[in-house]
């Protein structure tokens, strides 16, 4: 599981929000800073946070929907992603696919589900309609859907089904990346555990690699084995998700696991409020983002700039001043 | 203090009627925080909706709503204004689109006040500025005069419940309060219905999809399944001891942060759609323990040991021998 699938380095994505009468850009939103991440091959990394911290964008980066300001994504044969051009960078789409949030906004109504499975394997130039029908029929069998499903149409699927599609769709490149991008927030407490469960079986089935996206902790921890927590745009702690559950470090990570409600009505916790909300990702200024909603802040958190990485126990990284 | 007797809500159609609520009776106490969970389309918000006669006009309503024992549904539009915002006030799911982009939050509030107060204008927006304060908006005073727009989705959430709470209701129903926001400001606006319960001393309905929410809130909870309740029961006995079929797997198949499971437990199968319903139990047909029974004839709403039930396996002994 040593080997990297993809490394991620320094990357940043910027969005200019004012620029100056020469078109220099004097206001930017710093979506993503300074992200640095290595994913492993075989491992599902969960990336958690709240709206607006980045976590899509990140995941936009790698699937190439965004171009990096700056940073480089290194692909396992030793590809900068980053540099390369919109054409150079289409070839690598087939190793790194998408699965979005909102089935029902993913998936082009006007197309028959056959039609859908079965474009990417076109575009990738496959021609034999004979080998693209067996594919698709065995994607949809791996998913959980009927051959007689081929000839439907988006609108005659529930919200589980449409996310199944949406799944085989991505499958059909044989990927060695998903990123899934909040896949199960859209659906239901019962389909969510089926579409779930899939997820998990096909991941051991065809040894895949997923960035899993998403703002609920508990599916979060479900599906992965590492998980990182981001807070406006950076990322704040990572590590072995058992460890950084039972044993979170980042007060940021601690609040929101005491945030998160626990259908178990016998276990009072302590519950730590945050004050205030998240402050506005323009123009941030250069010390931890977090100092300003902190409960645990201590005089220096205001003085330096950004924390930088510490490692409180193997594999368990915290960027914050307070274990420095 | 509120009774749900027997609701049933139909709309009508091209196709036909579609049931979307059926046979709905709950009762809401004084200073109780009642719980109404269930996916969507099973009826909860149209429950809701209902008790606030907020129902499209090709809404059919049967059974009987009852607010201090008068009957909401005898009144007409007028009269049902009085109650509206006065005794009985609603929150919504969208922050966003349920505030007036065009007027001042301040206004909005005042608007809330004057229909129902004859008070001046100067002294309803002193009271909004109370009210955003008890709320727990910074600068209330300036904030007053902010636009919806430029107020953070936790704010938004908090002016909906200054207005809703602006004429001291008896009864707050909160649709889904917390679902478009983050688990750290979902906390804090919790915290704070939490508070304005025992501080205006008023019932909350909680219209929600999320069971962990629930159980940190509520005191009681009804599940609700295809327009219909199927277990009514308190948090504690609710969460120990889940007894319907279907409560059981909607408990089992939340990924749980203090427990690790290998796969999670899955209900086969989707919800049916209401138009066309299976002829016994509506969850027979995912139910892991379905009798014949189950198939043929649709179960009432029992009591059984302090908590109402619908599921053949808990009514009475000469039934339960057809097994």
């Amino acid at each position: 599981m040593n080997e990297a699938v993809i490394q991620l380095k320094n990357l940043s994505k910027y969005f200019t929000v004012e620029t100056n009468f020469w078109g220099k850009p004097t206001s930017v939103l710093k979506a993503v800073d300074d992200f640095t991440l290595d994913i492993f091959r075989g491992e599902a990394f969960g990336l958690v946070g709240e709206s607006g911290c980045g976590k899509s964008t990140v995941g936009k980066m790698i699937a190439g929907l965004y171009k990096p300001t700056s940073g480089e994504i290194i692909f396992q044969d030793g590809t900068d992603l980053a540099k390369l051009s919109t054409k150079d960078r289409r070839k690598y789409c087939q190793n790194i696919q998408l699965i979005f949030q909102d089935p029902y906004a993913s998936l082009n109504p006007r197309m028959k589900v056959e039609e859908i499975i079965a474009e990417p394997l076109k575009l990738i130039g496959k021609t034999d309609s004979g080998e693209i029908y067996d594919r698709t029929k065995y994607l949809m069998e791996c998913v959980g859907l009927s051959d007689y499903h081929m000839d439907r149409y988006p609108h005659e699927f529930s919200g589980g089904q449409r996310q199944r599609i949406g799944i085989a769709r991505a499958l059909a490149m044989n990927p060695d990346i998903i990123v899934c991008d909040e896949p199960v927030s859209a659906l239901d407490v019962s389909v969510q555990a089926q579409v779930l469960n899939l997820l998990d079986d096909l991941k051991k089935e065809f040894s895949l690699t997923y960035l899993f996206i998403a703002h609920g902790l508990n599916v979060v921890k479900h599906i992965s084995d590492r998980v990182g927590v981001m807070y406006m745009g950076q990322l704040v702690e990572y590590a072995e998700k058992n460890e950084l559950y039972n044993n979170p470090q980042h007060p940021y990570t601690q609040a929101l696991l005491s945030a998160i409600p626990s259908p178990n009505p016998h276990r009072k916790k302590e519950q730590i409020l945050l004050k205030g909300e998240v402050t506005s990702p323009i123009d941030p200024p250069d010390k931890c983002r977090f100092c300003t909603r902190c409960f645990r802040k201590e005089e220096k958190c205001e003085k330096l700039s950004c924390p930088t990485w510490t490692e409180v126990s193997p594999g368990h990284f915290v960027s914050c001043h307070l274990f420095q | 203090m509120l009774e749900i007797k027997n609701l049933s809500v139909g709309f009508q159609q091209k196709k036909g009627t579609v049931n979307a609520v059926r046979d709905v009776s709950f009762n809401v106490g004084d200073d109780e925080i009642v719980a109404i969970v269930g996916e969507s389309g099973s009826g909860k918000s149209v429950s809701s909706l209902a008790v606030m006669g907020l129902l499209a006009d090709n809404a059919k309503i049967d059974g009987e709503i009852l607010l201090n024992g008068e009957n909401l549904l005898l009144k007409n539009e007028k009269e049902f204004q009085e109650v509206r915002g006065n005794k009985i006030s609603m929150i919504f799911q969208e922050p966003m689109t349920s505030l007036n982009p065009t007027m001042r939050v301040g206004d909005q509030i005042c608007e809330a006040i004057l229909t129902h107060e004859k008070i001046s204008k100067r002294e309803a927006m002193g009271r909004a500025v109370e009210l955003l304060c008890s709320v727990g908006i910074p600068a209330p005073d300036k904030r007053v005069k902010d636009f919806p727009h430029q107020m953070s989705g936790g704010m938004r959430q908090r002016v909906m419940i200054a207005m809703a709470l602006a004429c001291r209701p008896k009864i707050l129903i909160a649709d889904e309060p917390t679902t478009a926001l983050d688990v750290t400001i979902q906390a804090q606006i919790m915290k704070l219905i939490q508070d304005l319960h025992v501080s205006y001393n008023m019932a909350v309905i909680l219209i929600t999809h999320d069971l962990g929410v629930v159980a940190e809130v509520a005191d009681r909870v009804c599940v609700m399944y295809c327009g219909q309740i199927v277990e009514n029961a308190l948090v504690a006995d609710l969460y120990d001891n889940p007894k319907h079929p279907y409560t059981k797997g909607l408990l089992e198949s939340i990924p749980r942060i203090d427990e690790d499971k290998e796969r999670l437990y899955m209900i086969d199968g989707v919800v049916p759609s209401p138009q066309n319903l299976p002829e016994g139990c509506a969850f027979a047909p995912r139910c892991p323990d379905c009798m014949e029974i189950c198939k043929k004839s649709r179960p009432a709403l029992v009591e059984s040991e302090g908590r109402m039930l619908r599921c053949f396996l808990y009514h009475s002994v000469c039934e339960g021998e057809q097994k």
